[in-house]
């Protein structure tokens, strides 16, 4: 009796006419010919022995009334699907929206004195509450803006609340604060050490570009910033500190500068990524957004820098291209919200903001504050499980189930990606808009093209790098 | 140069028109537009009969692409979204 492999279903990428890039349902891949592609979905049993072979460990293949493999891929496909499935484990808070930068592209904050934009202690106190009712193990808390650190009373209470109550809970709890951190002191340093937090601060790149786009009556802000980096990595310690970049259309004319200034600063990650047209930014879309294919461009440039300074020693790591490395290569994913299915928002993060209301993220919140508040999912101090049943959820659920979704469904990266239903909801007034037309299939489409053609030339450097990256913490 | 119309697609043919353009076309000034019906217009802006050969054998090759597709799910069997749907716990969709 011949032996008759049973075709797991696949999708495939063209490359050219002569060369595919397969892509089974566990997220394994090989580089086909059009004719090795055509074998194995009609006489796969002719195939070359160890291709056969390896396509059979990579889920393209089985034997016959193999129950095995299909338990295999089950429980490849649910350690995929963990990080939406364990409960919420990203937190945000904003305790103000007081901000005293006047970005154009900054999505909400206001540079006003008023009570209006702070979150209440009360909600501060049910906020971190409710953090606990995820089942979440690991809960990363972060903090937001506005900037948090004008409000630095609210953010202490709440670390304190959490700090106090997780000694009976025993979680993994990460706290990061998002800032610009111009009102940084050495109090609150010393507080920042006591309770292990992190900061993240923003970065656009050199000083002429920073100061342009994130601008301050006295033009010092990139002076600003850097000085607080140094100041909070001398108290801290050297990676207490991570930075993150906007790009607008000014930036794309800095793509090695922008890295080379990450590199000069000592910073270990660099996250370069498109402007999100949320809120203000949204007013000023002209002036500020770039053209997708512009800023495909710009990041291939940037990333190419990347690669350049790695290869001298200097490592620094591309967060974006990491995230991809880490759904490619590895089996556990990272939990980046914006690449799941379901979609993360929700599932995987909540935000509770100033208003005393719940929102699935923070483009969501962005979105109330330019009047659409449908996004809310109840208000701060409603069970978590009351907020993850309301109907937005659901909504973004089932408009991000990418196997159901005509064109995700027969894209090869389906395995690695999902829908941003909130950014479809944002750019065409619904989260059910056809995935192809938006700018988030096509950014992802080019990058994974991108990255697996760089995988391909099969550079031992680049592919150790790729590794280190994707199963790196990111 | 001005646009002229390549060929008429079905809506089943769309996405994997999008990748193909996305690899193969990605040198060419391609569109696609919706017309009446539902039906789409793949437009090409040039002024060469070499480039609208190209474009046509791009649509020729997402045809066949998506011909094989078929194929892959027809001898696959196995429905993957049944798998999927028991890990995510969804019952009672279908």
């Amino acid at each position: 009796m011949s032996y008759q492999p049973r075709l797991f279903p696949f999708n495939f990428h063209r490359f050219s006419d002569e060369d595919v890039l397969a892509i089974s349902s566990s997220g394994d891949y090989e580089y086909l010919t059009q004719i090795e592609l055509e074998t194995l979905v009609n006489e796969p049993e002719k195939l070359d022995l160890k291709l056969l072979a390896d396509l059979k460990s990579k889920f393209f293949l089985a034997e016959n009334n193999a129950s095995g493999s299909l338990r295999l891929l089950k429980s490849r496909i649910a350690a995929q699907k963990e990080t939406v499935l364990g409960g919420p484990s990203l937190h945000m808070i904003v305790p103000t929206l007081e901000c005293e930068h006047t970005c154009k592209y900054c999505q909400v904050s206001r540079s006003l004195r008023d009570d209006k934009y702070v979150m209440t202690e009360e909600n501060i106190d049910v906020a971190c509450d409710t953090i606990f009712q995820s089942p979440s193990e690991t809960i990363t808390v972060e903090f937001q803006g506005g900037d948090p650190l004008l409000r630095f009373d609210l953010v202490k209470r709440a670390i304190e609340r959490i700090y106090r109550r997780n000694q009976s809970e025993a979680r993994s709890i990460r706290f990061v604060v998002a800032s610009t951190l111009h009102q940084l002191t050495e109090e609150m340093c010393e507080f920042f050490k006591e309770f292990n937090v992190f900061l993240s601060t923003s970065l656009d790149g050199p000083e002429v570009l920073h100061n342009k786009n994130r601008p301050l009556p006295t033009k010092d802000s990139y002076k600003k910033t850097i000085n607080a980096i140094n100041q909070a990595r001398n108290i801290l310690g050297p990676d207490s500190v991570s930075a993150l970049m906007t790009t607008t259309s000014e930036s794309l004319k800095y793509p090695d500068e922008i890295v080379d200034e990450y590199v000069s600063q000592g910073l270990s990650d660099i996250f370069i990524r498109p402007l999100s047209l949320y809120g203000f930014a949204k007013r000023n879309e002209k002036k500020l957004s770039h053209d997708e294919d512009l800023f495909h461009e710009f990041y291939l440039k940037a990333f190419e820098r990347v690669l350049y300074w790695n290869r001298k020693g200097i490592q620094i790591r591309e967060a974006t291209a990491a995230l991809l490395f880490n759904k490619i290569l590895s089996p556990f994913d990272a939990g980046y919200v914006d690449l799941q299915s379901p979609s993360g928002a929700g599932l995987g993060a909540v935000l509770y903001n100033y208003d005393g209301y719940v929102y699935p993220g923070d483009e969501a919140r962005m979105l109330a504050e330019m009047g659409d508040t449908s996004l809310r999912l109840g208000k701060v101090g409603d069970k978590l499980s009351v907020l993850l049943e309301s109907p937005v959820i659901s909504n973004i659920i089932e408009s991000s189930l990418s196997y159901q979704i005509p064109t995700c469904s027969s894209c090869a990266f389906n395995p690695y990606c999902g829908p941003d239903p909130i950014a479809a909801y944002n750019t065409f007034g619904s989260m059910n808009t056809p995935v192809h037309l938006t700018e988030h299939c096509g950014r992802h489409m080019k990058l994974f093209d991108y990255f697996f053609k760089k995988l391909k030339e099969n550079d031992p450097w680049f592919l150790n790098l790729a590794r280190e990256w994707g199963n790196s913490n990111i | 140069m001005s646009w002229n119309k390549v060929e008429s697609i079905n809506h089943a043919t769309l996405a994997e028109l999008q990748q193909i353009i996305l690899v193969l076309g990605s040198k060419l000034n391609l569109r696609i537009i919706t017309a009446d019906e539902g039906i789409c217009l793949l437009e090409l802006f040039c002024d060469s009969d070499d480039q609208l050969y190209l474009a046509e054998s791009l649509i020729h090759q997402a045809y066949a692409d998506l011909k094989l597709r078929e194929e892959i799910l027809l001898k696959g069997k196995i429905d993957i979204s049944l798998i999927i749907e028991s890990v995510l716990g969804i019952t009672n969709q279908k």
